[in-house]
């Protein structure tokens, strides 16, 4: 049995209620999705062996024959339908609905064929059907039981939950893609990250990952039981710039904290080279990535000439513009202590350089809340899992984006973003996505601070694991345990 | 007796529903909306409030005050918002006999290591072994928690390689039921576990048990009845177990009573640094998560146990103390 540790008890079993990362892992390993992400996140073939696009809007899948769920029942085009029928059914508690609302057809064309048709092309489609398929015949009792007892098709069966403490795996021999090697998995939870660094250390534990902390991966690299792996992420920790109140309504203010904002200190004082010092909203895992795109880069000179510029007068240390001082608050939830000293440490060097700065830390719930309805001024916070570049900028830029917390709006960008969304083409999105992160490194709306890391730390006995930038376990079906 | 029993018992009623409403009361207080939170960042204003009509979360306060305490005069706390649909009562009743296993081993220990020591700090009152003890429990009663725990860990996991670093093993009772059938090794593996977050949480315990046992000792020492009984020739050691501590705990009993009320409450950062699955885990989660019905399940849990051991406490009194009565 491989020994893995996470951080959380996974909150369901039932891929189309899973939030947290843990529900995530644990659906990776247990279900298979029509498609699963590869680790450059390109979608590979899984329960759909292969896929065309007869029109911009129509896609077929065709199913893999003869697989079966882990309670012997057969696969079918059904369990398809069924799987997104119900999250899209509008009284879903599908956290992703809104991923996949712009899909308005799922129908069975034969047992082993799909259709979906989208109300306009829809590009991002595809990085999105990694979701799990659940077996129609369990979900449709409604009794909830695939949440505490996930029922799938992939390399590994549900065998046992201990609420808090661990899930135990065992390998699906008959899975479609081979047998695992191993006989199966132990997710152990385990919360505080330096206690979980403590336990593969001491050979409690054969895997863990992201998140952990930056001191305890310099101590692990050290080991010689021990491999760590370090990438980037598909994660990025920005600031979002309410830029609907004064003074942070005005573009020169907001560019002139972005020159004001050393990315590069807080990458190598709090996140010790474990994040990195972020350029644009483009992360470079992905295809629309280029380093051309820039915000500006940290510069007090060029942020003190932009404000004098902009009519503002240094009086007693800060700056002021028709009597109104340039006075701030700064705010980030409490849960992530790296989170807390990034604010202390922004609040000093915008201090130094005129701005009065308020900093405030409150637990995630009061804090999301208020930054939902747009009650702050600048907020720290992350985005996860960006797999398309539509799924960083649409809901988050567009005018009248979900969200779109910090009441940005330009036709522009708009148009660019409803371009890119809607154009299949890859080459001819990237260009679209880099146009569009440039005006919005110019605007700010978003300061990008980092472009989050992701490390696994494994037990060099543990062999032919694949780490995969967005956390997932998948590859754990094909690796081997030495001596066990 | 009875009679004071039976009124206490109903005066818990009256505490139970009290709490209930500070805790429903806080919880809709508070900023943080279940649906949400349950939705994640990436849900629309319209699936949000989708959501809180089918939650019920759209009613009144009181509607849903009111559906709640009819449903839990039941036994019906609920189902969770965030555990995939699991019922609290079960929640509750996997996470409770591991926080209860966790909080009496620990005074356990505390109660072992504390009254002994005490008695010795006060028997050689300013002697070397008061002394030294009265410094270690000082810097025992300053130590976070947190810190001693990855102290612990550093040096048995780490250094020794004598104990795990995480988790639970077999639940205890289970545990003794194999070594009954000749199986000793769950049981070897459920103490093992259990040493270090067991040590961890006791250190509070005993230095509060140790102190409080040499404060209560050196009063009771200094008493006539004491001069009278070693006058009358009886032993050093007969005096201090016999006549002195007999006195001298009933106050401690009060701190082991609170104490354990306190432990079953969850262990909080204990529980988190080893990963054992009690309650005081639960907790936390749920309430990071506004995961009402759980909240409100396990507070009212909490305050039910706690006001029986008070309830206890206070009939042990009685019990050791001939001069007590209840009317």
């Amino acid at each position: 049995m491989v020994r893995v540790g996470l951080d959380v008890d996974a909150g369901t079993g039932d891929p189309r209620l899973a939030l947290d990362s843990s529900a995530y892992r644990l659906g990776e390993l247990v279900y298979d999705g029509l498609v699963y992400l590869n680790n450059r996140q390109a979608p590979q073939p899984s329960l759909a062996s292969s896929w065309d696009n007869p029109t911009p809007t129509t896609w077929v899948f065709h199913l893999r024959r003869g697989v079966t769920f882990h309670d012997g029942q057969p696969f079918t085009a059904d369990d398809v339908v069924y799987t997104f029928e119900t999250i899209l059914d509008p009284s879903s508690k599908a956290p992703y609905r809104s991923l996949y609302t712009p899909i308005v057809k799922v129908e069975k064309v034969d047992a082993e064929t799909v259709r979906m048709t989208t109300s306009a092309p829809y590009a991002p489609l595809l990085s999105y059907l990694n979701i799990g398929i659940v077996p129609k015949h369990i979900g449709e009792k409604n009794d909830g039981s695939l949440a505490s007892h996930p029922v799938g098709t992939g390399p590994f069966r549900f065998v046992s939950w201990d609420r808090g403490s661990k899930i135990t795996l065992e390998a699906n021999a008959r899975y479609w893609g081979g047998a695992p090697k191993v006989r199966g998995l132990v997710i152990n939870i385990v919360p505080d990250n330096s206690a979980r660094a403590a336990a593969v250390e001491a050979g409690d534990l054969d895997f863990i990952h992201s998140p952990l902390s930056p001191q305890d991966i310099a101590r692990l690299r050290k080991s010689s039981t021990l491999v760590v792996t370090k990438m980037t992420g598909l994660g990025i920790t920005y600031l979002n710039v309410n830029t609907s109140v004064w003074p942070l309504s005005d573009v020169k203010v907001r560019q002139a904290l972005a020159y004001l904002t050393d990315r590069q200190a807080i990458a190598a004082d709090i996140y010790q080279g474990m994040d990195q010092a972020a350029t644009s909203l483009l992360t470079p895992g992905l295809w629309a990535y280029t380093n051309s795109v820039r915000q500006p880069e940290y510069n007090p000179a060029k942020a003190r000439a932009l404000l004098q510029e902009d009519g503002f007068t240094l009086q007693g240390g800060v700056y002021v513009k028709d009597g109104k001082p340039l006075a701030i608050e700064l705010w980030t939830h409490s849960e992530d202590p790296n989170r807390v000293q990034a604010v202390e440490f922004l609040q000093n060097a915008w201090q130094k350089y005129g701005f009065r700065v308020k900093v405030s830390t409150n637990e995630w719930p009061t804090f999301s809340s208020a930054v939902y309805a747009s009650k702050h001024q600048v907020a720290l916070l992350g985005w996860l899992n960006i797999v398309d570049p539509d799924r960083l900028m649409f809901n988050q830029f567009t005018s009248s984006g979900g969200q779109n917390w910090e009441k940005y709006s330009n036709p522009v960008v708009d148009a660019l973003l409803q371009r890119g969304r809607t154009t299949l083409d890859r080459a001819i999105r990237a260009k679209i996505y880099q146009q569009a992160a440039q005006i919005l490194a110019n605007d700010q709306p978003y300061d990008v601070l980092l472009y989050q890391g992701y490390v696994v730390v494994q037990s060099a006995q543990l062999h032919g694991f694949v780490p995969n930038p967005s956390g997932s376990l998948k590859t754990l079906d094909t690796v081997t345990l030495g001596g066990r | 007796m009875l009679r004071y029993v039976l009124r206490r018992l109903a005066q818990m009623v009256v505490v139970l529903f009290g709490i209930s409403l500070l805790v429903f009361g806080l919880l809709h207080l508070v900023p943080g909306d279940p649906a949400a939170l349950l939705l994640g960042q990436q849900a629309t204003a319209q699936d949000i409030a989708r959501l809180r009509h089918v939650m019920g979360l759209d009613r009144p306060v009181w509607y849903q005050f009111v559906q709640y305490v009819a449903r839990a005069a039941r036994g019906d706390l609920g189902t969770s918002i965030f555990l995939g649909g699991q019922r609290v009562t079960a929640l509750i009743g996997e996470h409770l006999p591991a926080t209860a296993e966790l909080a009496f081993a620990a005074m356990a220990l505390a109660v072992a290591v504390g009254v002994p020591v005490g008695v010795l700090c006060a028997v050689r009152q300013y002697s070397m072994v008061d002394v030294v003890s009265m410094a270690v429990t000082q810097i025992g009663v300053s130590m976070p928690v947190f810190w001693l725990g990855m102290l612990f860990i550093l040096l048995f996991s780490l250094q020794l390689r004598w104990l795990p670093t995480f988790g639970r093993g077999m639940p205890l009772p289970a545990a003794v039921l194999a070594l009954l059938g000749g199986n000793g090794a769950p049981l070897v593996d459920s103490l093992r576990h259990l040493a270090m977050p067991a040590m961890t949480l006791a250190l509070s315990a005993v230095v509060l048990i140790t102190r409080m046992v040499r404060s209560a000792m050196l009063e009771v020492l200094g008493q006539d009845y004491v001069r009278t009984a070693r006058s009358k020739g009886l032993t050093v050691r007969a005096v201090t177990y016999r006549h002195a501590l007999r006195n001298a705990v009933l106050p401690v009993i009060t701190i082991v009573g609170l104490q354990v009320g306190a432990l079953l409450g969850g262990a909080v950062v204990t529980e988190t640094i080893f990963a054992w699955p009690g309650l005081g885990q639960l907790l936390i989660n749920a309430i990071s998560q506004r995961d009402f019905p759980v909240v409100q399940g396990a507070t009212l849990v909490i305050a039910l146990v706690f006001s029986v051991i008070n309830l206890a406490v206070d009939v042990a009194y009685a019990w050791l103390d001939p001069r007590i009565h209840y009317g």
